[in-house]
């Protein structure tokens, strides 16, 4: 009797200790991984964080691509982006734009001056978006012709990529057709898709 | 109880506690409901956009795949209501409606088979990876195809107009010549001594390239806004040129060959003609860009590009007067607010025969120390205002061209002084960054001789006293233009 006492005792201290340490180990491996498989941050499959906040039957989302300047040269470069938007093409159009002017997320510029909003779009039936800016757009805007160049640019491949039906793109500053934004390139008349590739 | 006890005393051994490790780690997915990846899907989209993967789950021994991952590829938008767990795709006009739990989907409202049902793993919607085919058998996407043994999802690329450009030479004769997808009008903006140069226009390029060969220095094919752009950098002897555009090919031939071009089967590289019907270059005029309360770009240092392009543009003044026996005319000679229109007006009052404008980049559009040059489009003229303007005839009276389509006629000639001068800056520069583009520029488009916008961009003092590798002076930038100007004129005279 007094052998088995011992053999459960501070004889065998050692291997009990060593398994009690792999026991609690695989609990907490096991706990940890269910956890991180399943746990509250990662939402619950009733409510997925991925689509909301979505608020109604006509909202939907889209990815995107959005494109901003590359520092150091009058390129741009796309951005993918999942946006919400609304069913009606004309709010679509809002809703790229407003994603658009956010700014970029990479190493990547916006050409856009700081308070620009879109104000109003109209779209014609002969391709043509017509997109009304606010007047910081043009009044803001302090850059050479590369400058120009991207802001143009992301403007009209913004909307060509992302709404095959545009095949050009109007400029107005508050209701008004405007010759230049930076006194570069000519805005008085739709830009032509196919020449801002 | 000796053997109990020496069991129970024994520590266990690594080999034991190894297998322990391993099975838990194997038996980790199963318990937590991770899955297991299938093999990858690529999707190969027209250039210049990359090739993609994204990696199908394998649930219960079926595939499934992401409908974000559909959404992305196929451009759909999607519409989720959490609380009927129903998700909609919409593919342009077409309408993909489908349920958690739900083996059913309703293409546009007509109901199609999956077998498996979608499911909702980690808050996104997974669907059986079948349904990627099916959305080509759906018709829910037309400009792209499914092929299963390379599990590719291959979208159609736009079908260039000009293909497979090569540069071939036979006997004293070298052409490049390509493959028209269909046909195209050629037009010669310049064929001059030293360089010929053609858009096709409204064409489309399968791939820029760079020849050198045979009779061609240095030849390049580009897409530009208009169409295709040909450029051939010739030697002194070549003599003569041929360009034609058929129903399936193009071709721009060379030779140096007098005979050829004297029994009229090759064209004469002359000269361009610049100035005056007499030949004559009477007026240059400089255009310093901006002004008053234009303030243009910020320099760096908090400078504005008007003050600084008005310093320009006086030494080029000075270059130009100490080379060329010329009137020189600014727009500007102080802080004054310009329109557009009136720098345009101001060069064709002066009957200009050379229109410079100065500009300056200074917010990293244009890295420090680089140049840029631009000349009015070639696209053809689709945008009339229909305001017509006056111009000096050739022979009896005057000439009468709408406002914005004035410069037209001396795109040519404006993009070979535009190459000419970034010739001389890439000679006097080596290590600057020099561009040369074409676009509707506001400026340029009434003015009727050959027109540039110059543009450079100071390049940063790397420290005190340092100068950076391409930073240059004013004096030093100015006279290489002047150089380069009155280089282009003297074999406009030749």
């Amino acid at each position: 009797m007094n052998e088995t006492r011992r053999s459960w005792g501070t004889g065998s201290w050692r291997g009990r200790r060593l398994w009690i340490l792999i026991a609690v180990f695989a609990i907490v491996a096991i706990g940890g991984a269910v956890w991180l498989a399943k746990g509250p941050w990662r939402g619950s499959p009733l409510s997925p964080s991925r689509y909301s906040p979505l608020a109604a039957e006509l909202e939907g989302v889209r990815g995107v691509y959005l494109y901003y300047g590359l520092p150091g040269s009058d390129s741009l470069v796309a951005e993918y982006r999942d946006v919400v938007v609304k069913d009606r093409p004309v709010d679509q159009v809002r809703a790229i734009f407003r994603e658009l002017i956010a700014g970029p997320t990479g190493n990547r510029v916006t050409p856009f001056p700081d308070g620009t909003e879109l104000l109003n779009t109209y779209w014609t039936t002969r391709g043509t978006l017509i997109l009304d800016w606010n007047r910081t757009f043009a009044a803001g805007f302090r850059g050479g012709t590369g400058k120009e160049r991207q802001l143009l640019g992301s403007i009209v491949r913004t909307a060509a990529d992302n709404l095959p039906q545009v095949q050009r793109v109007a400029i107005l500053v508050e209701g008004s057709p405007i010759e230049t934004i930076g006194g570069h390139f000519d805005t008085l008349l739709p830009l032509v898709a196919t020449e801002w590739r | 109880m000796t053997i109990l006890r020496d069991r129970a005393a024994s520590a266990p051994s690594p080999i034991a506690l190894f297998l322990l490790v391993a099975a838990i780690a194997a038996a980790l997915p199963a318990i937590t409901g991770a899955q297991r990846s299938a093999a990858p899907i690529t999707v190969v989209y027209p250039e210049p956009r990359k090739p993609e993967r994204f990696l199908p789950l394998v649930l219960d021994g079926v595939r499934y795949v992401s409908t974000n991952d559909l959404a992305r590829v196929f451009g759909a938008t999607k519409y989720w209501r959490p609380e009927l767990q129903k998700l909609s795709l919409r593919f342009g006009e077409h309408t993909l409606r489908l349920s958690v739990g739900a083996p059913v989907v309703l293409v546009n409202e007509e109901a199609k088979n999956l077998i498996h049902p979608a499911t909702l793993v980690r808050g996104i919607v997974y669907v059986p990876e079948t349904i990627v085919e099916r959305i080509f058998d759906w018709g829910l996407a037309s400009d792209a195809a499914w092929d299963e043994t390379s599990r590719t999802i291959r979208f159609r690329g736009q079908v260039h107009s000009v293909r497979q450009a090569q540069l071939t030479t036979r006997g004293r004769v070298t052409e490049v010549s390509a493959t028209l997808g269909r046909s195209l009008p050629a037009r010669l903006l310049y064929a001059m001594p030293g360089e010929v140069r053609v858009l096709f226009e409204g064409g489309t390029l399968d791939t820029p390239q760079v020849f050198v060969g045979g009779l061609v220095m240095r030849g390049e094919i580009k897409e530009i806004p208009g169409g295709v752009d040909l450029r051939l950098v010739l030697p002194e002897e070549a003599r003569g040129y041929q360009v034609s555009s058929g129903a399936n090919r193009l071709k721009v031939a060379v030779t140096d060959d007098e005979g050829l071009v004297e029994a009229g089967l090759f064209a004469p590289l002359e000269p361009l003609r610049l100035g005056r019907a007499d030949g004559g270059l009477r007026t240059i005029v400089i255009d310093p860009g901006h002004g008053g309360s234009d303030l243009g770009a910020t320099l760096p240092g908090g400078l504005a590009e008007k003050d600084v392009a008005l310093e320009i543009a006086r030494s080029l003044r000075a270059a130009l007067q100490g080379r060329l026996n010329a009137r020189i005319v600014l727009t500007r000679e102080g802080d004054d607010l310009l329109p557009p229109a009136r720098r345009a007006e101001i060069a064709n009052e002066a009957a200009a025969d050379l229109f410079i404008s100065i500009h300056l980049e200074g917010d990293g559009a244009l890295k420090g120390g680089g140049f840029r040059l631009f000349a009015q489009t070639p696209a053809a003229a689709t945008n009339e205002s229909g305001v017509p303007i006056l111009l000096p005839g050739d022979g009896d009276g005057i000439e009468l061209r709408t406002w914005r389509s004035a410069q037209t006629a001396f795109v040519g000639s404006s993009m070979a002084l535009a190459q000419a001068i970034a010739d001389g800056l890439a000679a006097s520069f080596p290590q600057s960054p020099i561009l040369v583009r074409t676009g509707e520029m506001v400026v340029l488009e009434p003015v009727t001789c050959p027109a540039v916008i110059l543009e450079s961009a100071p390049a940063v003092r790397s420290g005190p006293g340092a100068m950076s590798a391409r930073a240059y002076t004013t004096y030093d930038y100015t006279q290489t233009v002047a150089r380069a100007i009155e280089e282009f004129v003297r074999k406009s005279r030749a």
